[in-house]
């Protein structure tokens, strides 16, 4: 039988925070949100999934964390942009302001997603994920702006986007995945698009987006 | 019979400074051959600072050159690139590169730069100064060499063989990029070498990711972009990102264990 291999397109935002006027609150980064596409291959048929969620400001980190860790898979390959440099220190940061039996269970997902094949597409300095970085809603001003209204409908579509992006682009440059990837990837984005598959997380005041569809 | 054995050395790394030097000599040898190492001056050398602070690696590069009548401040700037405490790093910087550099300090009455000093007068088991030649045998292993065997980009702009020409020609920019790459080549050379000495892949791996993205955001570093993308730099940069989740995961273990030792002694 074969065995099912999995890729995972992770993405992430966060706001740069100012320090207050009276230096209670010290600068520092908070993350705003968080998107996965999951796509699996078994034999010669692909599973895809993909959610995003997000966090208001006064609500809590590790709600993002704990919605993440509950959908982080064993992943044969972990697929990003700037892994090294933003993305993996925004989450590592973000549990290290969580309770410790969250934080943990975060970074035991975070660690396993991480100990196969780790693709970051920046490195390469083309292609889509320079779209995503720039989308209208993370720009650093509209974001924080987004963040402190909690209207980050737009925000969510942005990071699903963004990891959709980042796949898309990865198949384009891994060659032993096949067209054949791209093009079931485009089926399940038109089959999606059609039916309106939208589902909202209840809960911790956490906002998700997301759908599932098999080809 | 229980014999005994010196324990391996543990090189410091918090703080090295990888650094080469460029020379010149009045006349080249009539045969070709590299002319006697006290014949040399030095007119370029670059420098390469790598430190450790809250888990990530910073870097500096300097580059000084020595131009004519301007040996005492070069030799003066180069003392103080090495700190004490500070390990330097070099391939054959013990036959040659230190040699030359205590010489020409003790030509022109320098004998306050101890930090020269130190890196000359060090020995094989001397923390103060790390001869990568030592490291991997001396005997046949030559920079190209070794990094042609570890898929490390060396002597892509011009060769040693030719400093003397473009000296002469005026070419100071060609001369600082070449030492530069020679440079980033030893350092990528040291950290397979320390890592393997220590069994760490830890400390080949974050250096070198630190390193490609330092070398990515420096737009004056443009031409030292293969370091960044060589394959040893693309597996370091893959890797990366697991080993920093392990530490953290470490850390949240460790924090998680505490807080129930602190619920279970409260529950008393």
């Amino acid at each position: 039988m074969t065995e099912p291999v999995t890729f995972v397109s992770l993405t992430a935002a966060t706001v740069s925070i100012p320090p207050t006027a009276d230096g209670s609150v010290p600068p520092g980064a908070r993350l705003v949100g968080a998107s996965l596409l999951i796509a699996t291959r078994l034999g010669t048929r692909w599973r895809f999934s993909s959610e995003a969620a997000t966090v208001a400001a006064g609500e809590k980190e590790q709600n993002l964390l704990l919605w993440l860790a509950d959908r982080l898979p064993m992943a044969d390959t972990l697929i990003g942009w700037q892994i090294d440099q933003h993305l993996v220190p925004a989450l590592i940061d973000g549990a290290a302001h969580a309770d410790p039996a969250i934080a943990h269970h975060f970074m035991v997902r975070l660690a396993r997603v991480l100990r196969n094949n780790v693709v970051d597409l920046s490195i390469d300095r083309s292609g889509v994920a320079d779209d995503v970085a720039t989308a209208p809603s993370m720009m650093p001003d509209r974001l924080l702006a987004a963040w402190g209204t909690g209207r980050l409908d737009a925000v969510r579509d942005d990071l699903t986007a963004g990891a959709l992006g980042t796949w898309l682009h990865f198949l384009r440059q891994a060659q032993h995945v096949g067209a054949d990837a791209e093009s079931a990837t485009r089926d399940w984005m038109h089959r999606r698009r059609n039916i309106h598959s939208v589902k909202s997380e209840p809960g911790n005041g956490l906002n998700g987006k997301g759908g599932k569809r098999e080809p | 019979m229980r014999q005994w054995q010196r324990p391996p050395l543990q090189y410091p790394n918090e703080y090295v400074v990888v650094f080469d030097l460029e020379t010149v000599v009045e006349e080249e040898m009539a045969d070709g051959s590299f002319p006697p190492w006290p014949r040399h001056k030095p007119v370029a050398g670059a420098f390469l600072t790598a430190s450790r602070s809250a888990g990530r690696h910073d870097f500096t590069l300097k580059t000084l050159i020595c131009r004519d009548g301007g040996a005492e401040q070069f030799l003066r700037k180069t003392d103080a690139v090495f700190p004490p405490g500070s390990m330097a790093v070099t391939l054959n910087g013990r036959g040659f590169d230190a040699q030359v550099l205590r010489l020409q300090a003790q030509r022109h009455g320098l004998y306050d730069l101890r930090n020269i000093a130190r890196i000359a007068d060090a020995g094989r088991n001397d923390v103060a100064h790390l001869d990568l030649l030592d490291a991997y045998g001396g005997r046949g292993s030559s920079l190209a060499e070794l990094c042609g065997a570890l898929s490390i980009p060396v002597k892509t702009s011009t060769s040693g063989a030719q400093v003397g020409e473009l000296w002469r020609a005026g070419d100071v920019k060609a001369i600082a990029h070449y030492v530069q790459e020679d440079v980033l080549a030893s350092y990528l050379v040291y950290l397979h070498s320390i890592a393997w000495r220590q069994g760490d892949e830890r400390l080949i791996v974050l250096p070198l990711a630190d390193l490609s993205l330092w070398i990515e955001s420096e737009p004056k570093l443009q031409h030292l972009l293969p370091f960044a993308t060589c394959r040893p730099a693309m597996w370091a940069r893959s890797r990366a990102p697991a080993l920093r989740a392990d530490t953290a995961l470490a850390d949240a273990e460790l924090r998680l264990k505490r807080e129930q030792d602190e619920a279970a002694f409260a529950a008393r």
